[in-house]
């Protein structure tokens, strides 16, 4: 189990480069010029020479990108950081904070927003799929069907506002501004947020119900005369489960990303209006740290999926171990996914 | 009396079994996708949002919808009101009402379907074609090659899509070729893994065997024996791609990072409109039930493809 932790660990490594490396490049290629952006309009060529060179701005892109990565000690001090490694990335354009102290401190309140949302839909899809798969082709079934596909197709900002405008415009029972602070007010934010996962998975679940309820195992519990329940919950579930559990860890990810889009819309502080708020300013450090940020934590959930997704299913495991001796190169090694 | 589709001496029915009418491939196909109510409902929703997006100019110019009327701003669903003009006052029926500027909101749903249409089938067809070549690259040729392209794809899978989207838009500048740019690239991984997956099973059967021994160079054999073996889940991909694609676009547009105002466009109509949520919410629900009804439609083809084209299901 640990050389199989160790080795998906491993797997984290060229995938961070890469993530570092695309980012990197899309902000060393975009147009504008930081410097010329911070001096004042009537500056001069030198000054802005001047500038860039004490930001490091006129080193090669690889000497840059190391600097990224592992810090970077100018002529002055003021712009000197640690690099990602030490999650530090410098200082904001706008407000002259360090980035990832502003990320850092807003984190918390995404991941929140994320883990109710995530919550809400496991609570509301599982039941649900189970439902829909036993009565096949029934009213019920035929309702949540529906339901699932109009909640893949609903864009999320567009469903909050909506929310927005039922709830706190018409209704007045939720604030319309979400606050971390105030239970009440995430309630809106995180049914926008869920929509999305609930219908995916629920659509899963039912499929996945679907197919094991015509296995041969299914009809021997139900034919040593084993109660319905009991046959559902104990033999088709758990293996039922097993491909919801990969599209639930694949929506961590999703959530975290939606947030961006939630956030907007309801005002709420998180990683996602820091995000947007940096775009529309310009401030590049800030953007650079919240992609990034952002792509680490998609990155390290899904590791952790994997992980648990082995202690669920033992056969995953065994088939890891199992091609772990075959041919490759490090490379192959090192990436190897489940099959 | 049968069609000659549904004769059982129909030619190539040789080897067919007896009592079952024949059916081409394609018209096996279009039987199956013609069960599925839904998915044709969908097909016929897409269809209708083509031909208005190809007549916006016919029902609403494109100058009246990106000039201001300000006297008619958030005029009521249905409303009539005077509208100035190309230099002249004329009456004018405001069917989904105004926004903010007085401007027609159907008006701009229509044009905007046009927008959407474009971003749609341009990112699919980019990132299929390069995504498509690459995959087939890996599968075909293996070794370093392939080990270089998945790897590369790995490393694109591993930042949401969205995300990255937002990340290339945001470093590029907004504009609608950086748009296209940035979803078509996101867009790409997905092909190349499912077009690797379906060429390792078909590169290794007999028809790609005879076809190399009797001397067809690789390019030859990729484009004419393998690739038609491999379209089927593309195929299914590419319809839930568009609506992808559709989706990731009206989500940069609402931030700000793509079709910039006043062009029309769904996302961009939705976050002009976000400030009158109490005062104007028909500026509000009609874009987004646009949004809404395309995706669905795609959702509900993308699901009648797969199930017309998935052999496993065949009865």
């Amino acid at each position: 189990m640990l050389r199989y932790i160790f080795r998906r660990v491993i797997q984290l490594v060229p995938v961070i480069l890469g993530v570092t490396f695309i980012v990197f490049t899309l902000t060393y290629i975009s147009p504008g010029d930081p410097a010329r952006l911070l001096l004042p309009q009537d500056a001069s060529d030198a000054d802005v020479a001047a500038l860039k060179n004490a930001m490091g701005l006129d080193r090669p892109f690889v000497v840059q990108y190391v600097h990224f990565l592992f810090g970077y000690d100018g002529p002055g001090d003021s712009f000197d950081y640690k690099g990602l490694f030490r999650l530090d990335l410098g200082r904001s354009y706008v407000s002259n904070r360090p980035v990832f102290g502003t990320i850092l401190e807003r984190f918390p309140n995404t991941a929140l927003l994320a883990s109710v949302a995530l919550l809400m839909a496991i609570l509301i899809s599982i039941p649900f799929g189970i439902v829909s798969a036993t009565r096949q082709y029934t009213k019920t079934d035929m309702i949540v069907t529906v339901l699932a596909l109009v909640g893949i197709s609903v864009p999320a900002f567009w469903l909050g506002m909506m929310l927005i405008w039922v709830f706190s415009v018409q209704l007045k029972i939720f604030p319309s501004l979400a606050v971390p602070s105030n239970p009440m007010s995430i309630v809106l934010p995180a049914i926008t947020l869920a929509a999305m996962s609930t219908a995916v998975q629920t659509r899963m679940t039912r499929s996945s119900m679907l197919e094991v309820i015509r296995q041969d195992y299914i009809r021997t519990a139900r034919a040593k005369g084993l109660a319905e329940k009991v046959v559902i919950r104990r033999h088709a579930l758990r293996n039922a489960l097993i491909p919801v559990v990969t599209v639930v860890g694949l929506q961590v990810g999703q959530l975290m990303v939606g947030a961006v889009l939630t956030e907007t819309v309801f005002s709420y502080p998180g990683i996602g209006t820091i995000m947007v708020d940096a775009i529309h300013r310009k401030d590049t450090p800030q953007i650079l740290a919240s992609v990034v940020f952002m792509a680490l934590v998609f990155a390290v959930v899904n590791l952790l999926v994997d992980i648990l997704y082995a202690f669920i299913d033992p056969r995953i495991k065994a088939q890891y171990i199992r091609s772990s001796g075959k041919k490759g190169g490090w490379l192959d090694v090192v990436f190897r996914r489940k099959a | 009396m049968l069609s000659s589709a549904e004769k059982p001496d129909a030619p190539g029915n040789g080897a067919g079994t007896p009592g079952r009418p024949f059916r081409t491939p394609f018209q096996e196909f279009r039987r199956r996708f013609g069960r599925n109510k839904l998915a044709v409902a969908g097909l016929a929703v897409i269809l209708v949002y083509i031909l208005v997006a190809l007549m916006a100019d016919v029902f609403y110019p494109r100058d009246f919808i990106t000039g201001n009327q300000i006297p008619n701003a958030f005029a009521g669903i249905g409303s009539r009101a005077e509208v100035e003009w190309r230099d002249a006052r004329e009456g004018h029926l405001y069917i989904l009402g105004a926004d903010n500027f007085g401007r027609d909101v159907l008006g701009r749903i229509i044009h905007g379907a046009r927008v959407s249409m474009i971003i749609g089938f341009v990112t699919v067809a980019f990132a299929v074609l390069l995504g498509g070549s690459l995959g087939a690259a890996a599968g075909y040729y293996g070794g370093f090659l392939e080990t270089l392209i998945m790897r590369g794809a790995d490393i694109l899978l591993a930042i949401p899509n969205i995300l990255f989207a937002l990340a290339i838009v945001a470093a590029l500048g907004p504009s609608f070729q950086n748009l296209l740019l940035a979803i078509s690239i996101t867009s790409i991984p997905v092909y190349v893994r499912l077009v690797r997956a379906s060429v390792l099973t078909v590169k290794d059967q007999e028809f790609v065997e005879a076809a190399r021994a009797i001397g067809a160079r690789d390019f030859r054999i990729v484009l004419l024996h393998v690739l038609p073996n491999c379209m089927a889940p593309v195929i299914v991909q590419a319809t839930l791609g568009i609506a992808q694609s559709i989706l990731s676009a009206t989500f940069l547009s609402f931030l700000g990072l793509g079709i910039q105002p006043p062009s029309p466009e769904w996302g961009n109509m939705l976050s002009e409109a976000r400030p009158y949520i109490i005062s104007a919410p028909h500026t509000l629900v009609f874009p987004g039930l646009a949004i809404m009804t395309v995706i669905l439609a795609y959702n509900l083809i993308g699901d009648g493809l797969r199930d017309a084209l998935d052999p496993k299901l065949k009865r």
